[in-house]
């Protein structure tokens, strides 16, 4: 029965869920765009939607500069710096809305683990008030083997006899018994492991995500970001590393030149 | 010898895949090119594909999808069109209206001279994919290559926003502004390239001729500044005092025109730097020199 109403619970949840959480796929869409003319200015907004990977391409070459920056002449590192941090115009000075729609997804898919935990909870708080109030003082199964006094709590909740044999087990520990054990059994049955990856999700991403500064699919805050690296540019010392390139090769001449003599 | 431009890892594959011609070899020597992005072998692994396909090797599957593709591009630098449709198709069958497949078929109409079909396709690929920078520069070449200057520049503008960190976009841009000696747009372009890799000697020596170029005599010094590191690392990495003979040759021109501009861009470097240059340079094309001329024709 308890694995019925399990059954039944998930098919109750997907149904609350709705088809909403299907996420389209970007190739797909691309692909279907190519074919079809009036949707590519919706294309376009979908791939801007989908990532500010260019901005991470400016890092990129931000830090390359940035390392790198003693082999070229001052001048250009000025200019370098100015590019990317004058005031107001700057490329590291901009506002960067945050992704809309990741950002809307986020509190969907926040909803919807609560929804599924909300259906659990209240499946199993009713299946075990049904049992506690109609079936209290039933005992419905027996172990096939002998067990010790401290299985007793576990085994026998909902019972005060203190003289029956541990190997009784009560209908309300019975019930409980059977919503965790059956559990594995039905994720196997639906198909999904839903349950399971939630579970992980719930209690994973709430502690990691506190350690790691927000959850995987949150997106990346590069307001924050450019702000980091503009530190970064008033920071940077750069020292013209080809200031004496000349006396170095003169140097190296006169090295060599001895050596052959 | 037309061997000293192949990497030599290609040179090494081609050379067994020549000896002994087994489907094996032909297939490690194209997987080769395809790795090293080597682009002066087309013919042989042209050559190589036909006789794949011939004995009926399997190379059209899609594990082997590298072979194929390279194949491909091969067929459309040897101007191949028909072999080139016939690898197009099954590019295409395996990887039916993906982006690369119709940036291909793009390819393959601009080299069989339909290059406004070829420019739609790409412009498509672009609206499907903004970020789609291999799109991006295939349009450009075709753009520079049909004499639109100023879109082939503002296509590359636009890709560098999509991707700022991709050397090969500021090269071509650079190339672009080198051509059409617009010498300062070239060097803000070089730097991003020198930046990436500044122990390159070739790309000390290139930033020193577009700081020549450039003209004005802090420009010349600083020009002088990158020959002279130019070859020192060139010095270094060869173990020979006289192997980048362009760069000397470069100094020297620079030397010499620092010391005609007058007294204020005169120093005892600039005159021990020609001394230095002279020696460099009679000691390269004198007799005793591992340089030798003869062996490189």
């Amino acid at each position: 029965m308890v694995f019925f109403i399990g059954v039944l619970r998930y098919a109750g949840r997907d149904l609350m869920m709705g088809k909403g959480k299907k996420d389209p796929d970007p190739i797909n869409i691309s692909q279907d765009m190519l074919k079809n003319d009036e949707l590519i200015d919706l294309a376009e907004i979908q791939s801007e939607i989908e990532g500010h990977e260019y901005m991470n391409n400016a890092l990129t070459r931000s830090a390359r500069f940035r390392t790198n920056c003693d082999f070229l002449p001052p001048d250009s590192v000025k200019l370098r710096k100015a590019y990317f941090c004058r005031n107001e115009t700057g490329y590291f000075r901009k506002e960067v809305a945050n992704n809309p729609l990741q950002a809307m997804m986020n509190p969907e898919m926040m909803t919807g683990m609560l929804k599924g935990q909300f259906f659990m909870t209240i499946f199993n708080f009713g299946l075990i008030s049904l049992t506690s109030t109609f079936f209290s003082g039933f005992v419905n199964a027996k172990m096939p083997f002998p067990l010790a006094q401290s299985f007793r709590s576990m085994l026998q909740q909902g019972l005060t006899l203190s003289n029956l044999d541990v190997r009784y087990v009560s209908s309300f520990s019975w019930c409980i018994l059977c919503i965790y054990g059956l559990q594995g059994l039905q994720n196997l049955i639906t198909g999904t492991g839903s349950m399971k990856e939630e579970m992980e999700m719930m209690t994973g991403g709430m502690m990691g995500g506190q350690q790691k500064g927000g959850m995987p699919g949150q997106p990346k805050d590069f307001t924050k970001i450019f702000k980091g690296e503009i530190e970064n540019y008033e920071i940077l010392t750069s020292k013209f590393s080809l200031e004496h390139a000349e006396k170095q090769v003169l140097l190296q001449h006169r090295h060599t030149k001895k050596m052959r003599f | 010898m037309a061997d000293l431009a192949i990497h030599p890892d290609v040179a090494e594959a081609l050379s067994i895949a020549q000896k002994n011609e087994s489907s094996e070899n032909l297939i490690k020597f194209i997987q080769k090119v395809s790795e090293k992005k080597e682009r002066s072998c087309s013919e042989f692994v042209l050559d190589f594909a036909v006789k794949l396909i011939s004995e009926g090797s399997d190379i059209l599957k899609l594990e082997n999808f590298k072979v194929l593709e390279e194949a491909f591009l091969a067929a459309i630098e040897c101007k191949a069109l028909d072999w080139a449709n016939a690898f197009l198709i099954k590019i295409n069958d395996h990887i039916p209206k993906s982006p690369k497949s119709i940036r291909y078929l793009a390819m393959f109409q601009e080299a069989s001279g339909n290059p406004e079909e070829a420019k739609n396709l790409y412009r498509e690929c672009i609206k499907a994919d903004p970020e789609d920078t291999a799109a991006y520069r295939r349009l450009a070449a075709y753009l520079r290559d049909s004499d639109l200057v100023d879109e082939a520049i503002q296509t590359l503008n636009k890709a560098l926003e999509m991707d700022m960190s991709d050397t090969q976009i500021w090269f071509e841009l650079s190339d672009i502004y080198l051509a059409h000696m617009n010498y300062k747009q070239a060097a803000y372009c070089f730097e991003e390239i020198l930046v990436q890799k500044p122990t390159n000697y070739l790309y000390n020596l290139k930033y020193g001729e577009i700081l020549y170029s450039i003209g004005g005599g802090e420009n010349l010094i600083l020009a002088r500044k990158y020959f002279s590191k130019a070859i020192a690392l060139n010095d270094k990495s060869t173990g020979s005092t006289n192997n980048s003979v362009k760069a000397i040759w470069s100094l020297l021109e620079t030397c010499k025109k620092l010391e005609s501009m007058g007294r204020k861009y005169k120093d005892e470097v600039n005159e021990e730097l020609i001394e230095m240059c002279k020696e460099k340079l009679t000691k390269a094309y004198s007799k005793e020199s591992k340089f030798d001329i003869e062996e490189l024709k």
